[in-house]
């Protein structure tokens, strides 16, 4: 591994970010995090699209399908999205529009994300 | 004559003996002339009647123009009225009255119906004792009538409103034996038969002494009162909550005449609120409910992550300890975030009985419970919730149902802002001279004019059928009231804006 995968962590609840982001930088993972859609795309602008954007569906101001497609309206380098799902599922369709990588349904602990990642090909 | 007329007399009988033929005549002249009275005089052989002047000018007729026949009378009678006519002259001249009087309209000659009153008597009998004559005097009395007839109507009106009036209300006299009574009051308080009117009332007021018997008093004395519910429990313990209302009424010439009560049991109405009440709760309730599992669900969500990085890292070599403590330290901070979620539903949700006595509470503190409960289900909905009090503002009144209120107005306000891009619901406190205000605002679509008014009334809802009782807002500022507080939508749009105010919290007060 050259270096090391970029993940992107967008969570509205402080506490999920801290408990994943350790769990995703303990694993090798090259973690930063943003509290909502329209955060996450401040740090994209900054710091570059990371290769995975990992983001909750429901948040305040931006929600996830809104982040996911201001990213994908961007002509630059396209991350992998992985969408983490609480009640409310998105229909097949949306996951085509949005082209995900995957979808993760919450309760979710690090280890599945990290295997999805890894089945995924990495970076 | 002069003389006779005004000597003094033993009589009138006296009086009129002592005249000479001709001025009897012009005494009778003038004493018909001021009676208004026309006289006719009908020959029943030959129904040849006999008008005198003052019987056509009654009808606008000119004495010379009208034929002496009884065809000139009875052809001017209401077709509606002849038959009346008819049947009382028979009944006389058939000997059943002392004298024949009937009250029938005719046609003046300006076209209008004159109300005569006709009275009459035979006057004079064949060798047979036949009856061959009869006379008799018309009276205008068509101003007298009218007026008679429009006080029946008003009359039958009143009692009809009366009789139909949803409510039982009575009116009493000074002795408080009824005038008037509605059929609610009737059937009510079980007053039969057919002359109840003029009956004294004791019978009901009797049984509600204790709660009337001041009201009454008062009354009488020109004092109005009333209660809107009062519980009244008799000897067996049974409570009955009666709502009732006391009023002296005025004759024309302004004495009391009496009272008007109002009085009703409004057992089942209380008992279908408190119902009500407690349903609403569960509903309230019910909402928190699914904000709390929500809100639950985050901080266990963030323990199992915490666990399973715990667990992996312990099979690591070597094992990171200040890895393993910053991981428990996320997992305390998740659980205590549980614990206050919990403790705020305790808070908010511990028994609303109407036993609780009203305490003091602080605004900050109540409003961080709320914040606990609804903003997971504002999150749920992508609406903003922000909540702001100024330090150190308390108010007083039954905390679980002023908590209730505050969600009631909180969750209506996420679900009239919910679907929209820039939704926000805010919950603020702040102080004002007389009080304390507790505000929820949203910047929803709003409440029309026509809304506005009505939004409080039980059962009144804007949102789909499913969606809400619409008992929330009517029984909110029924709790309201138990606080000693006041439930008001205080700006319809842009924002809109409920406002529960609190009067001012006496100082030493707990």
């Amino acid at each position: 591994m050259s270096r090391p995968i970029r993940v992107l962590l967008v969570d509205d609840e402080a506490l999920i970010l801290r408990a994943l982001g350790r769990y995703l930088r303990r694993a090798g993972f090259e973690v930063s995090t943003a509290h909502n859609g329209a955060a996450a795309l401040d740090v994209v602008g900054a710091a570059g699209t990371p290769d995975w954007v990992i983001t909750d569906v429901r948040m305040p101001v931006m929600d996830g399908p809104a982040l996911v497609r201001a990213l994908r309206g961007d002509t630059g380098p396209q991350p992998h999205i992985l969408m983490i799902t609480g009640h409310s599922a998105l229909s097949d369709a949306e996951v085509g529009d949005l082209a995900l990588a995957g979808m993760l349904q919450k309760p979710i602990d690090g280890r599945r994300i990290v295997d999805f990642i890894q089945g995924h090909g990495g970076a | 004559m002069t003389d006779r007329i005004t000597a003094p007399a033993s009589g009138i009988r006296a009086f009129l003996d002592s005249l000479s033929r001709d001025a009897l005549a012009a005494r009778l002249e003038l004493a018909l002339e001021g009676a208004r009275l026309g006289i006719w005089d009908w020959d029943l052989r030959d129904d040849s009647v006999q008008f005198d002047r003052r019987w056509c000018e009654m009808l606008g007729l000119r004495h010379e123009e009208v034929r002496q026949s009884l065809e000139s009378w009875s052809s001017r009678v209401h077709p509606d009225d002849i038959d009346g006519c008819y049947r009382d002259i028979q009944a006389h001249i058939a000997g059943e009255t002392d004298y024949y009087e009937n009250v029938h309209r005719m046609r003046h000659a300006d076209g209008t119906w004159r109300y005569i009153l006709d009275r009459g008597r035979v006057s004079g009998h064949d060798d047979d004792g036949k009856p061959i004559r009869m006379t008799g005097t018309h009276l205008d009395v068509t101003a007298f009538e009218e007026a008679k007839r429009a006080l029946a109507d008003k009359r039958a009106q009143m009692v009809q409103l009366v009789r139909y009036l949803p409510t039982p209300v009575a009116m009493l006299d000074r002795e408080l034996k009824y005038i008037e009574a509605s059929g609610r009051w009737l059937v009510e308080f079980g007053v039969g038969g057919r002359d109840w009117r003029g009956r004294a009332c004791t019978q009901v007021l009797g049984r509600y002494d204790a709660v009337l018997g001041d009201a009454l008093r008062h009354a009488l004395d020109g004092r109005p009162s009333h209660c809107d519910e009062q519980p009244v429990t008799d000897g067996d313990g049974v409570t009955t909550w009666l709502r009732w209302r006391v009023h002296p009424w005025r004759t024309a010439a302004g004495a009391i005449g009496g009272v008007t009560v109002h009085l009703e049991d409004i057992t089942a109405d209380v008992e279908v609120r408190s119902k009500a009440i407690a349903e609403a709760r569960l509903a309230a309730l019910g909402i928190m409910a699914g904000g709390i599992a929500h809100e639950i669900n985050s901080p266990l969500h963030v323990m199992m992550i915490e666990q399973g990085f715990i667990r992996e890292e312990l099979d690591r070599t070597p094992v990171d300890v200040d890895e393993i403590r910053a991981s428990l330290a996320t997992a305390d901070d998740a659980l205590r975030q549980a614990r206050g979620i919990v403790r705020s539903m305790r808070a908010l949700l511990r028994s609303g009985r109407h036993g609780d006595v009203p305490t003091c509470m602080e605004v900050s503190a109540l409003f961080a419970d709320i914040a606990s409960l609804c903003s997971a289900m504002a999150r749920a909905l992508c609406v903003q919730f922000s909540v702001q009090s100024p330090d150190g503002l308390t108010v007083r009144g039954h905390r679980p149902q002023v908590g209730q209120i505050l969600v009631n107005l909180v969750v209506n306000a996420l679900d009239a802002v919910s679907g929209q891009e820039d939704g926000a619901v805010r919950l603020c406190a702040e102080e004002a001279p007389d009080g304390v205000l507790l505000k929820v605002l949203d910047n929803g679509p709003g409440i029309s004019e026509a809304d506005a008014e009505r939004v409080m009334e039980p059962f009144f809802t804007t949102k789909p059928v499913g969606k809400g009782t619409g008992l929330g807002l009517s029984i909110s500022r029924t709790l309201a009231e138990r606080s000693g507080a006041v439930l008001a939508l205080t700006r319809r749009a842009e924002p809109t804006e409920f406002t529960l105010s609190f009067p001012r919290v006496e100082a030493g007060a707990s």
